[in-house]
Order: C-alpha cells, then structure tokens, then sequence
C-alpha cells in the first residue's frame, strides 16, 4: 500500500532532501505534499489525505509545536503519526513533543537506515 | 572545570557533520584567505543561540562551497538555483550549531537558537570574522570557515 506523505519544513532544500530520502528508503507514496510552515500545513490537511507528517519544529508564522497542538486538538486529525526531524534536542522539548504524541523524534543528521525505520513504525501504527 | 565549547569539539562536529551529512570530502586548511576567490561575493549564513551560553555562529563561504554542498544534498549534477544554495548553506549553520551545543552541553541542556539567515558581503568584510574561534576546512576542494562566537560562555 503506498502512502500519502506530507513533509512540513520551512526550507525548501530540507524537504527536497527528506523526500529524496524517502525514495532510497524504498518508501511507496501514493502522493507527497509540502508546506513551508504549521499554517500551509493544516491547509493541506484539510483538503488531503495524509497518512504520515514528517515535520520541523522552528518554522516562521506557525511554528512545529503550535501546529501538533492544532492537529491533536481536531477529533479527525488527532491521531496522525508525526515524525519530527529537527536539530534541536533537548530532553525538555522532547518531552513536550512525546506529551503532543509524536510517534518519532529524528535529530539532524539522521541516516536512511533511522529514516526508513521511523517511517514504517509509523506507518504500522497507523493502519 | 566547567563545561564550554572548545576548538576541538567544533573541529569534531564540523568534520562529522560536513562529512556525514553534507556528504564532503574534507581536508583542514589553516588560512582561509588563502582559499577563497578574492574577486567573488562570500556568503555569511548565521544564527545566534541563548542559554547557558550565548553568541552567534556562522558559516562563511562562497558560491562554490555552496553549490558542491547543494549539489550532494540533492544529489544532482549542477544547481543552479540561488534559493537552493543558499537554503542549504542556511540549513548547514543550523545543523552544525545544533550539533555542537548538544555534543558540549548534552540533551539536558536546552538553547533557544533564532532562524538562520544569509547575506552577501565581499571577503575583506567576511575576514573579519575569521577570528581565533573560527575553522577553516576545504570541503569538497572549496574553502568554508566556521564561527563560533559567545557572547557569553560560563
């Protein structure tokens, strides 16, 4: 079954990259869609099926953080698998993404091997 | 002793993350000026980052590094987008800084680190920077020199 993907990061190169990652990870995807920040993000949520979110977390006008507080409050959205990718890794902005639901926290660099496994796990809980 | 960032855990995380993620051959280059085309704009990238301590760090190199670095995260043959080599100088300044207040100060220790930003500036105004907390490395044959600058450290 192929997936519907949807890579969240406000550089454009970052996504370019995470979804050429997904293709040397052999992931299926049915489609992949981008959104430069949490705001464009639920945009397209709401008029696209989305199986897995990848998703940075300092992003302008809508930030990682305030964007998983939106998707968890919404009784369709809250129980998406969301896959962070981000630099920053304090136990303390974990902890608060683990309380959000995240289903995997990436730290820059990560390795395919990290990526493809983060991907099926989250595609596995999600079906 | 207290704990802050050294030359040796910046030399550490720039050759691991230049490596590793920026897929690049690199080789230590004692003098930066010696490398960069005097006659070509040079690209600062930098952010700056808050906690227990706080400064600026950099990136400062010039459209050949930048192409090479875009060229190997996409894996293409020649980029020619500016957008794209200067999103992945950015994204570079982003990962060697995260990286290197994680390795120096662990995951317990959080920093609130601004947005990266580029400008363009000719290499009389980048060496500037090139101060006594700076490296200097070829990476894939092209000059890049790396700031750390605290404007406070324990």
């Amino acid at each position: 079954m192929s997936a519907n993907i949807l890579v969240v990061d406000d550089s454009a190169i970052v996504r370019k990259v995470i979804i050429r990652t997904l293709g040397m990870a052999a992931i299926s995807t049915n489609s992949v869609h981008q959104a430069g920040n949490g705001a464009e993000a639920l945009e397209v949520i709401s008029n696209q099926p989305v199986d897995v979110i990848f998703l940075d977390i300092n992003m302008p006008v809508m930030d990682g953080l305030a964007f998983l507080e939106r998707l968890r409050a919404n009784s369709t959205t809250k129980d998406l698998p969301v896959i962070v990718i981000s630099t920053e890794g304090s136990q303390e902005r974990i902890a608060r993404l683990n309380e959000l639901g995240i289903t995997d926290y990436l730290r820059k660099p990560f390795t395919p091997e990290n990526f493809a496994k983060a991907i099926q796990d989250a595609l596995s809980h999600h079906r | 002793m207290e704990t802050q960032v050294t030359n040796e855990s910046m030399r550490e995380v720039a050759i691991r993350i230049l490596e590793e993620w920026g897929m690049m051959l690199v080789e230590p280059d004692g003098d930066a000026a010696d490398g960069f085309d005097p006659t070509a704009p040079c690209y600062i990238a930098s952010l700056t980052f808050d906690g227990v301590v706080s400064g600026e760090y950099a990136v400062i190199c010039q459209e050949r590094f930048a192409r090479a670095l875009s060229n190997n995260l996409l894996a293409e043959d020649d980029c020619h987008q500016t957008d794209n080599l200067e999103d992945a100088v950015k994204e570079l300044v982003n990962v060697l800084s995260g990286n290197l207040l994680t390795t120096t100060y662990g995951t317990e220790t959080a920093f609130a680190l601004s947005a990266p930003t580029i400008r363009h500036t000719t290499l009389h105004e980048a060496s500037v920077l090139f101060n006594n907390s700076s490296l200097c490395y070829r990476a894939d044959g092209e000059p890049v020199r790396i700031v750390f600058k605290p404007s406070r450290q324990p």
